[in-house]
């Protein structure tokens, strides 16, 4: 479900524990052990993203107001990393890929939308979603089969980390789209 | 001939192993705790297979998405290829959709989203009714159409849904939706709460096409003691309750007994 | 994160002579030792304390672990009855079941995690659960349910911060105990501006365990050789020092210092720990278990070795700890989540291990988790520490029990009078719905739809169903326990000896209620500073109430005796500036159900029923819901309260539901006897479509008075042919009773007022007002409602 409005601006918020995070840890053990195509897969990351859209202040005073709620991060247990504009640099290392993963219909944020909104004074649209980072290993031919293979479940031994029944994905190489999960229309 | 031994299978973080035993035992079959820990081909042995409810590998990724990798899963395909009886509970249920073992044999066609619910979100957890439908399902065999099952549910992935629009509607009609949530006056359930989850066609459970695998959302042990039943529900099975509780009946069987006497009565005529 | 070396003196005995210097030095280094004990810990060593011993003994002394300033004002408390196996003074408290269940003993603990849970809503509410679970645990028992006491700000005037707190703390609750396969067994939630800026989170842990399984944080009797087992988590840095809640930073906050809650790796534990106490009892090993919580291996293992005076040596080399360098008194003294300790016979040991790190493979679970052996626990009278080869810690046993004691100023204060609110609602049809449409009065529903109440399949009554949670002590045994929370927090800071008495009698007359025989109880004192005297003024009132009501309301467990505290927690520092919470005692109280067919719940059965009252006058508005929330005028002092009439109005409700004299029961308390009334037709399913008509004039008290006094009292639906036995049964208990109405085939609420008018309520109007309140909170929606 897209809401239709004009899109004024985006920011992402990336969010990951400071500590190593169990789901990844777990998933990248399941994913290389009992998968053909996790044999590829040396390093895996687990990065919850927001996206906002809306009428949006500078970087500084979005950061300062993601601080501010639990609705968005814990800052005692997790960093953040916001980008505002196609240059503002995501958490993704080089040679890693990132996997979008959103469950359908379910992504919008109202909670913190209406937070944002006693805040600010401002409608904003908020969205969540999960972004798998990946590391291949660089031996691989074919990077990008492998991640989309690791991406979209099939069966117990093809995919993981989107169940297209319920789950939308996208896939970036180095460059993270702005916006990413926002689709214009 | 001795009663057939079922496997309550426990990954790690399940947590209905026990009272799933107790469902089992007292429909005179021999539950068998199987801890993962286990080598998996010693899962041969048994006659029919039940994954309890709980959070298998923390719901980790999605629920049920890492038990279904488990070796465990690669032997219990096997097995239920063959025929024998398998029946997920909640996050059993969540397992065998993510392996795939329903509705098909192997491949993924169903997801357990996320339950929808008007100004909530995540698990959530109340009495509901299921309705029986028409169905080969081995479980509720004998149990005759229209029939409401008061069950509780838990979850809050819950939601069946499939990518392709109709994939529900066309499982209901080849009979491979069981179970569907339902009113009080057994009308299907078309909003929440009586639909605790948004699952397309109201559907409580889905089976393969054989009938013998069936992932369930409900909690049939938790209602396994008419006693227990809650007094929020009305219905016989609640008229039922409290002649029972008057007459000091603790034992009298509830309404999520029957699908456990089903899979007796299957493994018996085998 | 390092103080100093681990083994290097903390001070001089020369620096010591100005202990206010060393006391406030240290503080800057996050050891918390007053200048006193600066003093004292130079004398028991006799010499300085090392750097490990200063920290060490800076955590034993806390208020946390000491009760230094409450301890002997807790001997008041009644602990004494026949059914104590085990009182006050260990992690929990143990308490016999009759026969037929007489080889069984519940064990029940109670603790709070207020100031976490200010701060980090979900992980503090979490690490409660888990924590107050580790107490069962470690008795031996098996955790067959939680309860949670919560106290929140006003979410309206307190803004967005009380509200994400809410729902972060229930969050915290139900991801935890859900996934940990423990059910929730309800409690209760008041909200008031005076919990803005310190929320109370109070946890509640249910255990069984055999009478012949029982284990004691203790070394056992015997030459052993003992050895030492840590199990669970690898050791890290959280929860170290004082400074684990400072608050996060802006940028990238690197300590980690928050304890991180595991269900996962916590409910595999405790499935590993069932398998371990069924191996102890079968082949009677003698063993000792502990759990981890303030103060981390260092209390655990000192308190195992001075428990019987005995004595212990620890190698801290030998603890399973994450990868990264860590100080040896961090080691010592973190307090990371899920670890627990076992002594056992060193022939033992081996075996122990291979439970935890093969046969459930807890290093699967959790990278690094396992069991290790990290010590010995010998009769040396000493606990000693080291660490590299170097001693870190060397101390008498004696030293570490020898306790503190601070005597604080207390200042008593008079109480309010009773309050008669001048001004009334014209519109009566109105204030029940503004009542139920209010925090305090609305419905918990939407609250506990979040937790998990059924799991280990022994719930009989959930929460919402009946005054009390009841579950059977096994599913096929006829026993069960019945379980409620009490301590209204208005009458407990109007008044906080009254307030405390009915927090007792609330908690007991719940349980009655569904016919639970109330058994055992357990209390948290939430308070303010403790060198506030009007906090300890306020807290000896509040202990002096809990003890005169406890000793009344014994009688349905054993004739004659007191109703026995058997464990309980102290919060202090709850306060804000020269604010405090307040006064907050949370009573837990846990009853016996004989037979649980008979147990009671509160929805309305069949039409035609008789709908009797019983118990105090409608004569007082004062404390009431009404006069506070709807009149907006102070709400004064609670009603009074009879312990004697309480106890005998108690002892009808059992009988009553023992002899299945009645058909539902349902207390009056919060909103009075409209608010009674509503609740038994909203517990009614739609489907039904029963209600209730009433005619109030039998009261003899004005419309408001007869529809909202808070004073106490029972209501009961009695089918018409028992109304008569009711009756004789309460005239002969001095009780008064009242036929207030009956039980109707029409889904609504219909009430004669004394002056002759009709006022009624639909069913669906009722639940709609009680139903908004906690969705609009969840949802944001405040501005717009």
């Amino acid at each position: 479900m897209v809401r239709k409005r004009v899109v004024a601006s985006v920011a992402q918020a990336w969010v990951e524990l400071v500590t190593a995070d169990p789901e990844a840890v777990s998933a990248l053990a399941v994913a290389r052990a009992h998968l053909p195509a996790g044999r590829a897969l040396k390093s895996l990351r687990r990065v919850r993203l927001f996206e906002l859209c809306g009428l949006l202040p500078a970087r500084a005073e979005i950061e300062t107001l993601l601080h501010r709620s639990i609705q968005f991060y814990n800052p005692h247990k997790e960093r953040c990393t916001v980008r505002s504009s196609p240059g503002d640099p995501a958490p993704i290392g080089d040679g890693e890929r990132g996997v979008l993963v959103f469950d359908r219909g379910e992504e919008c944020r109202e909670g913190a939308e209406r937070w944002w909104r006693h805040e600010t004074g401002k409608t904003i649209e908020v969205r969540e979603g999960v972004a798998w980072v990946l590391g291949i290993d660089p031996s691989v031919r074919d990077a990008a089969a492998a991640v989309e293979e690791l991406a979209v479940l099939r069966d117990r031994r093809h995919g993981l980390l989107c169940n297209p029944h319920a789950q939308e994905h996208r896939l970036a190489a180095a460059e993270i789209p702005l916006p990413w999960m926002t689709v214009a229309s | 001939m001795s009663a057939p031994r079922v496997a309550v299978i426990q990954f790690p973080g399940v947590n209905c192993e026990v009272e799933s035993a107790r469902a089992l035992a007292r429909v005179d079959l021999r539950p068998e705790v199987f801890r993962w820990t286990r080598p998996a081909s010693e899962l041969r042995g048994f006659q029919a297979y039940l994954l309890p409810g709980g959070f298998s590998y923390q719901d980790r990724v999605r629920a049920g998405a890492l038990a279904a990798k488990d070796p465990l899963m690669e032997v219990l395909a096997e097995e239920a290829a063959r025929g024998k009886p398998v029946l997920g509970i909640c996050n059993g249920a969540q397992v065998l959709v993510e392996a795939g073992l329903v509705p098909g044999e192997g491949g993924v066609e169903i997801a357990l989203a996320r339950n929808r619910m008007p100004d909530r979100s995540g698990y959530f957890a109340r009495w509901v009714y299921t309705r029986a439908e028409p169905s080969p399902c081995i479980f509720t065999r004998g149990i005759s159409e229209g029939t409401l099952l008061p069950m509780p549910v838990a979850h809050g992935e819950g939601r069946f849904t499939a990518r392709e629009p109709g994939r529900m509607e066309a499982l209901l009609r080849a009979g491979l939706v069981p179970l569907r949530y339902a009113r009080a006056d057994g009308r299907s359930a078309d909003a929440f709460p009586e639909n605790p989850n948004g699952a397309e066609v109201a559907a409580a459970a889905v089976c393969d096409a054989r009938g013998t695998v069936l992932a369930l959302m409900p909690h049939p042990e938790r209602a396994q003691d008419l006693g227990a039943l809650s007094p929020g529900m009305a219905g016989v099975w609640s008229d039922a309750r409290v002649v029972a509780l008057m007459r000091g009946e603790r034992d009298a069987p509830g309404p999520g007994l029957a699908l456990f006497a089903g899979l007796q009565r299957h493994l018996m005529e085998a | 994160m390092t103080l100093g070396t681990a083994s290097a003196p903390a001070y001089t005995a020369k620096e010591a002579r100005d202990p206010a210097a060393v006391a406030s030095r240290l503080f800057a280094l996050g050891v918390t030792l007053e200048a006193e004990e600066v003093t004292l810990l130079l004398e028991l060593l006799g010499r300085p304390p090392h750097w490990a011993e200063a920290v060490l003994f800076g955590i034993l002394w806390s208020e946390h672990c000491s009760y230094k300033s409450t301890r002997h004002l807790l001997k008041r408390l009644p602990s004494r009855a026949p059914q104590v196996v085990i009182g006050p003074g260990e992690d929990a408290g143990v308490v016999a079941l009759p026969p037929p269940c007489e080889d069984l003993a519940m064990v029940m603990a109670h603790e709070s995690h207020n100031h976490p849970s200010q701060v980090l809503p979900v992980e503090g509410a979490a690490t409660g659960v888990g924590g107050i679970v580790r107490d069962v645990v470690c008795m031996g028992a098996e955790v067959v349910g939680v309860l949670d006491a919560l106290r929140f700000g006003d979410p309206r005037t307190g803004g967005v911060a009380v509200r994400d707190i809410v729902r972060g703390v229930v969050r915290g609750i139900a991801d935890y105990g859900n996934a940990l396969g423990v059910p929730n067994l309800g409690g209760d939630v008041y909200f008031d501006a005076g919990f803005d800026a310190n929320c109370l989170v109070n946890v509640m842990a249910l255990g069984l365990v055999s009478r012949d399984g029982i284990l004691r944080s203790r070394v056992p009797e015997g030459d052993g050789p003992w050895v030492l087992v840590l199990v669970g988590k690898p050791t890290d840095e959280s929860g170290f020092g004082g400074a684990a809640f400072a608050s996060g930073e802006l940028g990238g906050d690197q300590r980690g210092a928050v304890q991180l809650p595991d269900p996962f790796l916590k409910r595999v534990l405790n499935v590993a720990n069932a398998e371990m106490f069924r191996r102890v009892r079968e082949r009677g090993v003698p063993a000792g278990f502990k759990d981890l919580g303030a103060g981390g291996v260092a209390c655990a293992t000192s308190e195992l070795a001075a428990a019987g005076s005995r004595g212990a040596e620890i190698r801290l080399d030998e603890l399973h700890r994450v990868p990264r360098p860590l100080p040896p008194e961090v080691l010592l003294c973190s307090e990371t989540q899920e670890r627990y300790c076992w002594v056992l016979p060193e022939a033992f040991a081996a075996e122990a291990c291979e439970i935890y790190n093969r046969e459930f493979a807890l290093g699967a679970i959790y990278p690094g988790a396992g069991a290790r052996v990290i010590g010995r626990a010998n009769d040396t009278g000493r606990y000693r520490v080291t660490w590299e080869g170097e001693v870190i810690v060397d101390c008498a046993v004696d030293a570490i029990t020898a306790g503190r004691r601070v005597q604080r100023p207390a200042r008593r204060r008079p109480p309010p009078p009773p309050a008669r609110p001048r001004r009334r609602t014209p519109d009566l049809h109105g204030a029940l719905l503004d009542l139920l449409g209010s925090w305090n009065g609305c419905s918990r529903e939407y609250l506990f739809r979040h937790y998990d109440s059924e799991v280990q399949g022994r719930t009989w009554l959930r929460p919402g169903e009946a005054d009390a949670t009841v579950i059977r002590v096994h599913p096929e045994r006829a026993m069960g326990l019945a379980l409620a929370v009490g301590g209204n927090p208005h009458w407990c800071e109007s008044d906080p000896e009254l307030g405390a008495r009915h927090a007792v009698a609330e908690a007991a007359r719940n349980v009655a209620c569904v016919g639970g025989r109330p058994w055992a109880l357990t209390d948290c004192l939430n308070f303010g500073h403790p060198t506030d005297a009007r906090v300890m003024g306020d807290l000896a009132a509040t202990i002096e109430g809990l003890a005169v009501a406890a000793e009344t309301l014994g009688g349905l467990a054993a004739r004659g005796e007191p109703l026995p505290f058997v464990s309980g927690n102290v919060s202090l520092h709850n306060q804000t500036g020269d604010r405090p919470v307040p006064s907050s005692p949370v009573v837990w109280c846990a009853g016996v159900v004989h037979d649980v067919t008979t147990s009671l719940g509160m929805s309305l059965q069949a039409a035609g029923d008789f709908l009797l009252l019983v118990g105090e006058p409608r004569d007082e508005l004062t404390g009431s819901a009404y006069t506070r929330d709807l009149l907006g005028e102070p709400g004064g002092a609670p009603p009074s309260l009879d312990l004697a009439r309480e106890a005998r109005l108690q002892e009808l409700a059992v009988l009553a539901a023992e002899g299945r004299w009645v058909r539902s029961a349902h207390d009056l308390s919060d909103g009075g006897l409209a608010a009674a009334l509503a609740e038994m037709v909203m517990a009614c399913p739609p489907e039904r479509g029963l209600g209730v008509e009433v005619d109030l004039g039998v009261l003899e008290a004005p419309a408001a008075m007869a529809l909202f006094s808070e004073r106490p009292g029972i209501l009961f639906e009695v089918a018409p042919e028992r109304a008569a036995r009711v009756f004789h049964a309460a005239r002969e208990r001095s009780l008064l009773a009242w036929p207030i109405g009956a039980v109707t085939a029409a889904a609504l609420l219909r009430a004669r007022l004394p002056g002759g008018t009709t006022v009624s309520w639909t069913a669906e109007e009722l639940r709609g007002a009680a139903a908004a309140p906690l969705a609009r909170l969840w949802s944001e929606r405040e501005d717009d409602a």
